[in-house]
């Protein structure tokens, strides 16, 4: 590795049994990159077959990859790859990614990747200062929440540490919980792995920098233009409402800056203003989130943006509510973004109606609440599965009386945000039946329970499968989005393509665009989908890669690809060789898009082949990528392909996987990688192993 | 015809339009301009002078609008235009109609609050009203949202289960699919 830039060249490997702490070099995963992809090649290569997620031989694999903290635009993010609780009925390989600093900070120490492996049997934390890695007692930190854990590890390390921990729910071995770091920035799912291995914390203070392979003068000129194709969050490349500079407008864009729009509760008060694509300086105006994700009521409590390492989008509002701390105990200051803020969906309604002060106060409480415990609300299918559960009678059916009883249901019915206080202690320290059900995830809690059908197919739960629910399917993208929906074994977390259809953009220039990249025929108009083509099944299988490739260098996948951008003078075109070109300036090892979505492609194809190793069958098709009913069925009154409709039909999905699975060489009737397809990534060992099980299509 | 030797240069005038636009404003011609467009055209033409490629003269119902595209597109100038007339109806169904055709999607009336419209909420109430039963805006129709937000959208341009269900989207859709 010491020829590449990018990379440290080190991963760290502790052993949480026997206490050794050891360096391996990075070049053994460079075909990985790093994140998801050494996170599933370490899983390949060591965790065996149906390892469970509690038991000691699984690990846990952290880290960014050769982009994180080199201050390549959005390159702070960080993996955490793992058998992953939540899936139901098999628990199977999944990744965690959060934002924020610790994968740029790990990259200062000099470090590419962190592998835990073993088990304590006592609670301890590793604390990384550069070289030097100690696996010190958590046991004054256990059963702290994390904002405690957070602030007392900084004591003993220096307020620069950077610390990614787990609350109560994790060392509970709550399902669902998460690992966070940074107060606000959390990898969901993965935070009981780090509980059964009593392990609090990971924390790193790093004093080095990144060498990259590019001078100074190439790789300014590289992130300016990569500056000058950003949109706003999500890459939405059109402002929110009608401005002078732009062509196009679009009411849902994350591009929200406007005259007249304020950080209310900065000091001074800081108009977001018109922010022209021009003006790189001021991107991080762009998206003022607060208001896009609360509603009109959070101008006057924002105080600024916040955000991840090397990311100028800064898409985590920081508000301030004073009213919280008399009225429920919690911070007034709170940062989130997106489904951080919805504590507010537990409620049926508010007594001031669903956008004011309650309703705030309500996603405040929520979120100290879930960042604190470290609870896990997988993009807010704990809210539904709450409200269907509590609507449909089912905690009272299920809740021993006694138990009913001591919570106050009236406190819900009111639309009080003290209620969540309850709800989320009793979710994190496992109290009773409601906090056990509740902590499983959606395929425990509804086999817990027995949820009916209609739970199933209902779009008020907008469950998917497998324990989790869609994520961007065919509400946004028709089939592309469901094939996306169909391959991972939690929710997707890919935004490749929902970024592109909600860009802000007329249908009519993103089918341009579209006609470039996977052919015309790739984009509908949203609520109005056509039959099924190859060019669908190109956009699809393209998403899916980027997602991985973004997951493994790493780069947010909220913002790239930019395959649009703001600029009219390019026809709104972004460039789809962007990461390929900060990776080859960054590491050296000159690659173009297409060589650099084969490395994609392996890492792709080697979680799927893990997919298949620990379900123990290659019935990928009828067995793993299942479609819920509601999709077909739903509404009863509208037909497929018609104007108004997101309803998919059934003969034309088969269609889809047909032309998916020919597109990425994997066998059709299996929905399984091939030996030709394994081969050709360079997974030779990975065919013969699967062959040898019997796992691979004939 | 103006007094040449008297009137501005042209590229005063030209960074007064750049200046309006600059902060979201069209111009009236006559503003500007103490003569007929014609006129204006004929000076114009006969100044010699560079570096005013940017500024844009546009006709809009009949009238003479000025904007640099340099800092204004024409699609925001059309839409000053009508607002600055006070054209309410003609401004909405310019609004609804191009949306319905161009994006497709319907239009929030939550749009005409905002400039260039800056229509208050009785204006644009009243204006809809009227639309509704005026048979040069008969392809202007009302839906609402399962949150009660109103929307517009041009049966010509769009169908109507179409329009629906993007309003929907839009409204509910988009916070409950973040």
């Amino acid at each position: 590795m010491q020829s590449y830039g990018g990379w440290t060249g080190k991963t760290l490997r502790v052993n949480l049994s026997t206490g050794k702490i050891s360096q391996e070099d990075t070049a053994r995963y460079k075909e990985y990159l790093g994140g998801t992809g050494v996170g599933y090649r370490v899983l390949w290569d060591e965790v065996p077959a149906k390892t469970r997620s509690f038991d000691e031989a699984n690990k846990i694999v952290m880290g960014g990859g050769p982009l994180t903290g080199t201050s390549a635009p959005c390159g702070g993010r960080t993996s955490i790859t793992t058998i992953f609780p939540c899936v139901y009925p098999t628990e199977l390989v999944g990744t965690g990614h959060m934002g924020g600093h610790w994968g740029a900070e790990l990259k200062y120490a000099g470090w590419d990747n962190v592998i835990v492996e073993g088990k304590s049997d006592k609670p301890v934390y590793i604390a990384i200062s550069d070289d030097r890695v100690e696996i010190r007692d958590a046991s004054h930190l256990w059963r702290n929440g994390i904002y405690r854990a957070t602030a007392s590890i900084c004591q003993e390390m220096g307020p620069e540490t950077q610390v990614a921990a787990i609350g109560q729910a994790g060392e509970n071995l709550v399902r669902m919980s998460v690992v966070m770091n940074a107060f606000s920035h959390s990898a969901g799912g993965v935070g009981s792995v780090f509980g059964s291995k009593k392990l609090k914390a990971v924390a790193v203070r790093g004093s080095g920098s990144i060498k990259i392979a590019a001078n100074a003068q190439e790789w300014k000129k590289l992130r300016r233009y990569v500056l000058s194709l950003m949109g706003g969050n999500n890459q939405h490349v059109v402002p929110s409402t009608p401005q002078p500079w732009s062509e196009f407008s679009a009411p849902r864009s994350r591009w929200t800056a406007r005259k007249g729009l304020f950080w209310g509760a900065a000091n001074p008060v800081i108009e977001t203003g018109e922010c022209r694509p021009e003006e790189l300086n001021r991107i991080g105006f762009r998206t003022m989130k607060a208001t896009y994700d609360l509603g009109p009521e959070a101008e006057k409590h924002t105080v600024r943006m916040g955000g991840c390492a090397s990311c100028p989008i800064r898409c985590h509002s920081q508000i301030d509510v004073p009213s919280v701390e008399a009225k429920y105990g919690v911070s007034r200051y709170a940062a989130s973004t997106c489904v951080g803020w919805n504590g507010r969906m537990y409620f049926k309604s508010f007594p001031d109606g669903p956008a004011g002060t309650t309703s705030i106060e309500a996603a405040v409480v929520g979120k100290h609440m879930a960042d604190d415990y470290g609870v896990w609300t997988c993009y807010s299918q704990l809210q539904r599965d709450f409200r269907w559960a509590y609507e449909n009678g089912f905690i009272k059916a299920n809740l021993p009386a006694e138990e009913y009883k001591s919570i106050d249901w009236s406190k819900c019915e009111a639309g009080d945000p003290g209620f969540l206080k309850e709800l989320y202690r009793r979710i994190a320290l496992r109290e009773g039946e409601f906090g056990i059900a509740f902590g499983e995830g959606p395929g425990y809690l509804a086999a817990r329970w027995q949820f009916p059908q209609s739970y199933f197919n209902s779009e008020a739960t907008h469950y998917w499968k497998m324990g989790h629910p869609g994520h961007h399917a065919n509400e946004d993208a028709g089939q592309a989005g469901v094939l996306i929906n169909l391959i991972y074994n939690r929710d997707a977390q890919c935004h490749s393509h929902s970024n592109f259809v909600r860009n802000g953009l007329p249908t009519s220039i993103q089918k341009q665009l579209a006609e470039k990249l996977w052919g015309s025929g790739a984009v509908d108009d949203v609520q109005n989908f056509t039959r099924m083509n190859p060019d669908k099944a190109k956009f699809a299988v393209w998403a899916l890669l980027r997602k991985e490739l973004h997951d493994s260098l790493t780069l947010c996948n909220w913002m790239y690809p930019m395959v649009a951008s703001p600029l009219k003078s390019r026809n709104y075109e972004g460039d789809n060789g962007i990461e390929a070109q900060l990776y080859s300036l960054v590491t050296g090892d000159r690659k173009d898009a297409a060589e650099l979505d084969l490395v994609a492609e392996r890492i792709f194809n080697l979680h799927r082949a893990l997919t298949i190793r620990d379900m123990g069958t290659a019935e990928m098709r009828t067995v793993h990528d299942v479609i819920p009913d509601r999709i077909f069925d739903l509404p009863e009154n509208k037909q497929p392909f018609t104007p108004g409709t997101n309803k998919m039909d059934r003969e034309d999905m088969e269609t889809a996987k047909d032309l998916f699975y020919q597109a990425l060489g994997w066998d059709r009737k299996t929905g399984a990688p091939t030996r030709a397809t394994l081969e050709r990534l360079g997974l030779k060992d990975v065919a013969e192993k699967l062959a040898g099980m019997g796992l691979l299509p004939v | 015809m103006p007094d040449f030797d008297t009137a501005e240069p042209l590229e005063i005038l030209a960074e007064k339009v750049r200046d309006s636009s600059r902060n979201g404003k069209i111009l009236r011609l006559d503003e500007v301009w103490p003569g007929t467009e014609a006129e204006f055209i004929e000076w114009r033409q006969a100044q010699a002078s560079t570096g005013t490629g940017d500024i844009v003269l546009m006709r809009e119902r009949g009238r003479a609008i000025l904007y640099s595209e340099r800092h204004m597109t024409r699609a925001y100038a059309e839409a000053a235009a009508c607002a600055v007339y006070e054209d309410i109806r003609y401004a909405i169904a310019q609004t609804v109609r191009g949306e319905s055709r161009t994006y497709p999607r319907p239009t929030p009336l939550a749009l005409f609050g905002e400039a260039p419209f800056l229509f208050s909420k009785q204006i644009l109430d009243e204006a809809v009203e009227a639309m509704l039963t005026d048979p040069d805006y008969g392809d202007i129709r009302r839906i609402q949202a399962s949150d009660g937000s109103g929307f517009l959208f041009s049966s010509v341009h769009m169908d109507p289960a179409h329009a629906e269900s993007l309003a929907e989207w839009m409204a509910v859709g988009h916070m409950r699919n973040p």
